[in-house]
C-alpha cells in the first residue's frame, strides 16, 4: 500500500465520519421541516371526507370520527366536512374521489367492494386502481364474532344434515348484492348450491331483523351480540325466551363467547362454516378461498384512503393520526355511544397492503371462486 | 311526563324551533323538494345538546311537510313527495279564484291529520313493536301496487295515454344502480344516472316549467278573471276553507287514519298514503268520480290530511326498529344514533322520555306552523293574482335553484330541460303527467317489495290473511264507489242542490260539449298538424326509450330485469293501442283527438290573440333555455340573477327599481342562505374554468 493510497483511505474514512455525524442533523432538519410543512398544511384547513349515503352506517362512523380526528393530525384543521355522494352502489362516490386533488385535505371511506372488485378486475370503473391510492387504514378490519341464527318458529331446525338432505332452501335477507364480511358464509353456502338463498332489497339490518322476527325470512345472517342485547333486549329476557327466536347454527371469523350462547339458551357446539362446507362436499380449495375472501373483504371494509399522488409524508401523517385516533379512549367511547363497539378492529395501512400480497398468492381457482362471490 | 318536562325545561329546543321554522317554510315552498337541513343537523350532533338536535329534526320534518301543499295549490307544482295529489284539485281551485279556500281546507286537514297521527302513536306506543310485525313485505307490495294503480284515477279522460305514461314512469324509475342485483340499468353510459333519474329535477321539468310557461302564454294570472272576487274574499276564503274542512270531518278522519296506518308500514309513508287516500276518497265521497281532479275541496282534504298524519305513523318503524320509512327518515335515524339514542328496544324503554317528547314536538310543529301559514294564506293566495310575466320567470328561477340542489351538478338542469320539453308537450296535447310522477315516486319501492315477496312467499302471499284483509278493504271501497257512482248518476241534479253553497261553488260546471277532433276522411296534408306530428315524435321517443331499456335489460340479472320489463310491457301494450288507434283513423272515422284529458293536462289557454301567445311562448321558453346556459357558463350568483333581471326589464317591462329589488333578494338568498347557512358546493362556471 503506497503512502498516497493510505492518505486517500484516511481521507475517505474521515469523510464517512463527518458524513455520519452530519446526517442525523440533516435528517432531523428535514424531519423538522416536514413537520412544519405538515402543520402548516393542516392548521386552519378544511378537511373534506367524501362519504356515501347520508345516514348509512359508514356515514355515522365517519361523522363520529370527525368529531375527534382534528386532535390527532399534525395541525388543527378549522373544520371537517363530510360530503355525501349517495347512491349508485358507491360508484359516484369513487368517481368523485378520483377527481379529488391529492393535496392531503380530501379523503374518502370506501366500501370493501370498491377495493375487492378492483383487485379482481370486476369493478364498474375500469380505470379505478385502489393500489395506487394512499391507504390510511380501516377502523373495522374484521376479527369479529360472527354467528348465523335460525328462527325456530319459522323453520323447525334440527341439524345441518337434515336441512341439506331435505333439499329445502332457506331464505336470508340482505340489503345489497355486494355484501360485506357479515354475509360471507351465506354467500359461500349459496354458491355451493347449499340450502340457503340470499334475498336482497331490504333497506338495512333493522328491516332484515324485523323480517326475521315476523317469520318472513327464517335465517338471520348475523346475530351480533351487542345490538341484540341493546336493541332487542325484550327477546332475551330469559334463555328459554331467547331460544324461541334465535338458534345459533353456524359461526365464522371468531368463535362466539360461550356465555353469549348461554344467553341465547344454547348449550351445544355451534359448527364452523368449514364443517358445513365439508357436508356439502365443497373441498379444500373452496375453504381456502373462503378464508381468503373473508380476510380480504374484512380488511378492506370502510377503507380510509387518500387520492393517488398524495405526497408520501402527508400519507404517513394521516396513517399515524388514524392509528393514534382509533387507539384513543375518546374514539372507543364514541364507538360505544353510536353502538359500533362490536366492529372496532382497526388495521394499519401496512396490514392492508399485506392483504394485497395475500391476493397475489391466491390460486386462479380461488380467485375464480371469490370473483363469483362478488358477482352472484 | 318526563318528555314534556325535558321539552319545556330546555330553551335550546325552542330556539332550535325558531331557527328552523323559517327554513322549513322556505324549504317546503320550493317546488320539487326541500333543502338538505337534515344533513346540516347531522353535522351538528356533536356540537349541540342531543335533545335539541332530535327535537329540532322532528320539528323541521313536520313543519316542512306542512308547507308542501302551497306550491301545489298556488302554481300547480307538486311541492314534494307527500303533497303530489294536492295538485289535482288544489290547482284547479286556485284557477277558479279559490286558492284561499283550498289553503284553508288543506291546513285544516293537515293540522287534524298531524294531531291525529301523533295521538295514535302515543296511544299505540306500548304495542309499537308488535304492530310493526303484523304486516310483511307482501302487504307492503300490495299497498305500493294500489298506490301505483291510482294512475288510472288520474288518467281520467285519457285512459290509454295515462296508462302508457304510467308504464313509462315505472321504466324511468328503474334507471340506475339496482340495489337488488347490482346491475347498472339504462343509464346511457352517464355517471349522473347511476343513482337513477332524480325526482326533484323531474318534478320541476314536468310540472314547474310547463305551468310557468302556461301562465305566460295565457297572459292571465293563475286565478284568471276572478281578480276582483279574490281581492275581496282572500281573507274570508281561508276561513271558508277551514269551515269546509271541518264540515268534512269524516273524510278528514278517514284520510288521517289511512295516513297513519300506511305511515306505520316501513318504507311506504306519506308518498304512498296520500295517493291511496285520494283514491279511496274518490270512491267513498258522493259525486267524487265526476268532480275530483277538477277543483273539489274534498280532493284537497283527502290528499293533505294523510300528509301530516303519516308523520306519526312513520315514527313507529323509525323509533321502534330503526327502519326508515323514507330517505329523510334514514338520516333522521343517523341523527338519533349520533345523539346516543339508538332506535329500538333501548330507545323505547330507556329513553321513553325522548319518544314522548317527539310526540309533543309533532303536535307543536303542527299547531305552530299551521297558524303561521294561515296568517300568511291570504297573501299567498294573492300570488295567484300576480302578473304572469313577472311571476313566471321568478318561478322558473326558483325551480332551477331547487332542482340544482339535488346533486349540485349542472346535469340536474339538463334533466329539468328534458322533462320540461316532455311536460310541455304532454300539457299541450292532453297526455296526463301525474301518472309519470306516481310511477317514478313509487316504482323503486314497488320493485323492492315485489322481489322480496315473490322470493319469500311465492303464490302463498295471496293466501296471507293480512294480504287478503287489505285486498278485501280495497275491494269494498271499490264496490262502494261503484254503488255511489250509480246513485249519483241517478240523482246528479239532486246532489247539486243538496250540496252546501261552498261545495257547490267548487263543483265543476257541467262540461261544455266540445267538438271532437276527427281526423278521418281528412286529406293527408291537412292531418299534419303540430299536434299530430308532435304525438308521432313523442310516440317515437317513447318507443326508442322502451327499446333501449329492453335491449339493455338483456345484460341484467333476472332480479333486475323483472320490474323494468313489467313497466316496459305495460307501456308497450298501451303504445300499440295508441298507435293502432292512429293508424285505424286513416281508414274509418275515429276520434283520436288527444285533448280529452280531464285532469290538469287540458292544453294551453292562448287568449284572444294566438300570434301574441306564440311570441310569449318563444320568449319564456327561450328564457328557460338561456337561463340554463347562463348558469352553466357564468354560475348562479352572477349569471342567473342577471338573466332574471334582464328578462324582467326587457320582456316583462318591469320597473328598474322593482327588478333591482328582486335581483337583490335573489342574491341575498344565494349568499346568505345557500352559501353561509347551507354551504352549498356550487359548480365551477365554465368561464372560470376557461380562465384558469
Amino acid at each position: 500500500m503506497s503512502v498516497l493510497s493510505g492518505l486517500s483511505q484516511r481521507r475517505r474514512h474521515l469523510g464517512w465520519l463527518i458524513g455520519a455525524a452530519v446526517t442525523p442533523f440533516f435528517a432531523f432538519n428535514a424531519l423538522a421541516q416536514t413537520q412544519a410543512e405538515l402543520q402548516k398544511l393542516f392548521t386552519g384547513s378544511t378537511i373534506t371526507i367524501i362519504g356515501s349515503n347520508a345516514g348509512s352506517g359508514a356515514d355515522i362512523m365517519i361523522r363520529a370520527s370527525a368529531e375527534i380526528l382534528g386532535d390527532f393530525l399534525p395541525g388543527k384543521p378549522a373544520r371537517i366536512v363530510v360530503q355525501n355522494v349517495p347512491g349508485g352502489g358507491g360508484i359516484p362516490q369513487v368517481r368523485r374521489f378520483m377527481q379529488a386533488k391529492p393535496d392531503g385535505l380530501t379523503i374518502t371511506v370506501l366500501h370493501s367492494r370498491h377495493t375487492v372488485d378492483a383487485l379482481f378486475g370486476t369493478h364498474d370503473i375500469k380505470e379505478w386502481d385502489p393500489r395506487k391510492t394512499g391507504i390510511i387504514g380501516t377502523p373495522t378490519g374484521g376479527g369479529q364474532s360472527r354467528l348465523l341464527c335460525v328462527n325456530p318458529q319459522t323453520y323447525n331446525w334440527t341439524s345441518w344434515k337434515d336441512l341439506i338432505d331435505s333439499k329445502k332452501q332457506l331464505n336470508v335477507g340482505a340489503s345489497e348484492p355486494s355484501g360485506g364480511a357479515a354475509a360471507m358464509a351465506v354467500r359461500f353456502i349459496e354458491m355451493n348450491k347449499g340450502p340457503m338463498k340470499i334475498i336482497t332489497g331490504y333497506s338495512g339490518n333493522n328491516e332484515i331483523f324485523a323480517a326475521y322476527l315476523r317469520g318472513e325470512v327464517p335465517i338471520l345472517q348475523h346475530c351480533p351480540e351487542r345490538s341484540l342485547k341493546k336493541e332487542y333486549a325484550d327477546l332475551l329476557k330469559t334463555p328459554e325466551e331467547a331460544h324461541k327466536k334465535f338458534v345459533p347454527i353456524l359461526w365464522w371469523d371468531v368463535e362466539s363467547d360461550p356465555e353469549w350462547l348461554k344467553t341465547l339458551g344454547y348449550s351445544g357446539k355451534v359448527p364452523h362454516v368449514n364443517e358445513v362446507l365439508d357436508m356439502m362436499g365443497a373441498g379444500e380449495e373452496q375453504k381456502k378461498a373462503f378464508r381468503a375472501a373473508l380476510e380480504i373483504r374484512s380488511i378492506f371494509s370502510r377503507t380510509w384512503t387518500l387520492p393517488a399522488g398524495t405526497p408520501e409524508p402527508v400519507v404517513k401523517a394521516w396513517q399515524d393520526a388514524f392509528m393514534k385516533m382509533t387507539a384513543s379512549p375518546q374514539y372507543k367511547a364514541l364507538m360505544v355511544k353510536i353502538g359500533f363497539e362490536d366492529e372496532h378492529a382497526p388495521r394499519s395501512a401496512q396490514e392492508m397492503r399485506d392483504a394485497f400480497k395475500l391476493f397475489d398468492s391466491l390460486s386462479p381457482e380461488s380467485i375464480a371462486v371469490i370473483k363469483q362471490l362478488g358477482n352472484d | 311526563m318526563a318528555g314534556g318536562e325535558q321539552l319545556f325545561s330546555r330553551p335550546g329546543i325552542w330556539l332550535g324551533f325558531l331557527i328552523v321554522l323559517p327554513i322549513a317554510v322556505i324549504s317546503g315552498l320550493k317546488p320539487g323538494g326541500g333543502v338538505p337541513v337534515f344533513v346540516i343537523l347531522l353535522g351538528l350532533t356533536s356540537h349541540l345538546d342531543p335533545w335539541v338536535v332530535v327535537c329540532t329534526a322532528i320539528f323541521y320534518k313536520a313543519a316542512s311537510d306542512l308547507m308542501e301543499p302551497v306550491p301545489s295549490i298556488l302554481l300547480g307544482i307538486p311541492g314534494g313527495r307527500s303533497a303530489q295529489a294536492t295538485v289535482l284539485d288544489g290547482y284547479p281551485m286556485a284557477q277558479k279564484g279559490l286558492a284561499g279556500v283550498a289553503i284553508g281546507a288543506s291546513y285544516t286537514g293537515n293540522i287534524v291529520g298531524g294531531i291525529f297521527g301523533a295521538l295514535v302513536f302515543l296511544a299505540l306506543l306500548p304495542f309499537a313493536r308488535q304492530l310493526i310485525l303484523i304486516f310483511g313485505s307482501a302487504e307492503f307490495f300490495l299497498l305500493t301496487v294500489i298506490g301505483v294503480m291510482t294512475v288510472a284515477v288520474v288518467s281520467s279522460g285519457a285512459f290509454i295515454k295515462g296508462l302508457l305514461t304510467g308504464g313509462l314512469g315505472i321504466a324511468i324509475a328503474m334507471v340506475g344502480y339496482s340495489s337488488i342485483g347490482g346491475d347498472i340499468r339504462a343509464t346511457f353510459g352517464l355517471n349522473y344516472l347511476y343513482d337513477g333519474v332524480p325526482l326533484g329535477p323531474l318534478v320541476v321539468g314536468l310540472f314547474a316549467i310547463p305551468e310557468a310557461i302556461a301562465l305566460v302564454v295565457g297572459g292571465k294570472p293563475v286565478a284568471g278573471d276572478r281578480v276582483d272576487l279574490l281581492m275581496k274574499q282572500a281573507n274570508r276564503d281561508v276561513w271558508r276553507g277551514i269551515v269546509e274542512g271541518f264540515r268534512h270531518w269524516r273524510l278528514m278522519l278517514q284520510s288521517s287514519a289511512i295516513g297513519t296506518a300506511i305511515g306505520m308500514m316501513p318504507g311506504l309513508g306519506a308518498p304512498v298514503a296520500h295517493w291511496i287516500s285520494y283514491a279511496v276518497a274518490r270512491n267513498t265521497e258522493k259525486g267524487a268520480h265526476e268532480t275530483f281532479g277538477k277543483g273539489d275541496i274534498r280532493g284537497v282534504i283527502a290528499s293533505d290530511a294523510p300528509n301530516s298524519s303519516a308523520d306519526g305513523g312513520e315514527l313507529f318503524p323509525t323509533l321502534a326498529f330503526g327502519i326508515p320509512g323514507t330517505a329523510g327518515m334514514s338520516i333522521m335515524i343517523a341523527i338519533f344514533v349520533l345523539c346516543g339514542f339508538t332506535p329500538g328496544y333501548s330507545l323505547m324503554t330507556n329513553h321513553l322520555d325522548v319518544v314522548v317528547a317527539l310526540v309533543y314536538v309533532l303536535i307543536i310543529a303542527n299547531t305552530l306552523t299551521v297558524p303561521i301559514v294561515m296568517l300568511f294564506a291570504p297573501y299567498l293566495a294573492r300570488l295567484t293574482l300576480a302578473n304572469p310575466m313577472v311571476l313566471a320567470p321568478i318561478v322558473i328561477w326558483v325551480s332551477m335553484l331547487a332542482a340544482y340542489m339535488t346533486t349540485n351538478s349542472i346535469a340536474d338542469l339538463i334533466v329539468v330541460l328534458v322533462f320540461a320539453v316532455l311536460g310541455l308537450f304532454m300539457k299541450a296535447y292532453g297526455w296526463p303527467r301525474p301518472p309519470i310522477l306516481i310511477a317514478v315516486a313509487l316504482g323503486e319501492v314497488m320493485e323492492k317489495y315485489l322481489w322480496i315477496s315473490v322470493n319469500n312467499y311465492g303464490f302463498s302471499m295471496f293466501a296471507r290473511p293480512q294480504f287478503l284483509a287489505i285486498l278485501a278493504v280495497m275491494g269494498l271501497v271499490a264496490l262502494f264507489g261503484v254503488r255511489m257512482r250509480r246513485q249519483v248518476a241517478a240523482t246528479v241534479k239532486e246532489v247539486r242542490e243538496e250540496a252546501a253553497p261552498t261545495v257547490a261553488a267548487v263543483l265543476p260546471e257541467p262540461e261544455a260539449e266540445t267538438a271532437p277532433v276527427v281526423f278521418a276522411r281528412v286529406p293527408f296534408r291537412d292531418r299534419m298538424t303540430l299536434e299530430f306530428i308532435g304525438e308521432i315524435v313523442l310516440l317515437a321517443l317513447v318507443a326508442a326509450f322502451l327499446g333501449y331499456m329492453l335491449w339493455d335489460s338483456t345484460h341484467w340479472r333476472f332480479s333486475d330485469r323483472l320490474t323494468p320489463l313489467i313497466g316496459v310491457s305495460i307501456a308497450a301494450f298501451f303504445w300499440v293501442i295508441r298507435v293502432g288507434t292512429i293508424v285505424l283513423s286513416f281508414f274509418r272515422p275515429i276520434q283520436i283527438s288527444s285533448r280529452e284529458a280531464k285532469i290538469m293536462d287540458t292544453g294551453f289557454q292562448t287568449g284572444q290573440d294566438p300570434r301574441e301567445a306564440r311570441l310569449r311562448f318563444y320568449q319564456i321558453f327561450g328564457f328557460t333555455v338561456a337561463l340554463m346556459l347562463v348558469i352553466w357558463v357564468f354560475g348562479f350568483h352572477f349569471g342567473a340573477t342577471l338573466m332574471l333581471g334582464a328578462y324582467l326589464v326587457t320582456i316583462a317591462r318591469f320597473s328598474w327599481l322593482w327588478t333591482a329589488f328582486i335581483v337583490g333578494v335573489a342574491i341575498a338568498i344565494l349568499v346568505g342562505f345557500y352559501d353561509y347557512v347551507l354551504g352549498i358546493p356550487w359548480h365551477v362556471p365554465l368561464i372560470v374554468e376557461l380562465f384558469k
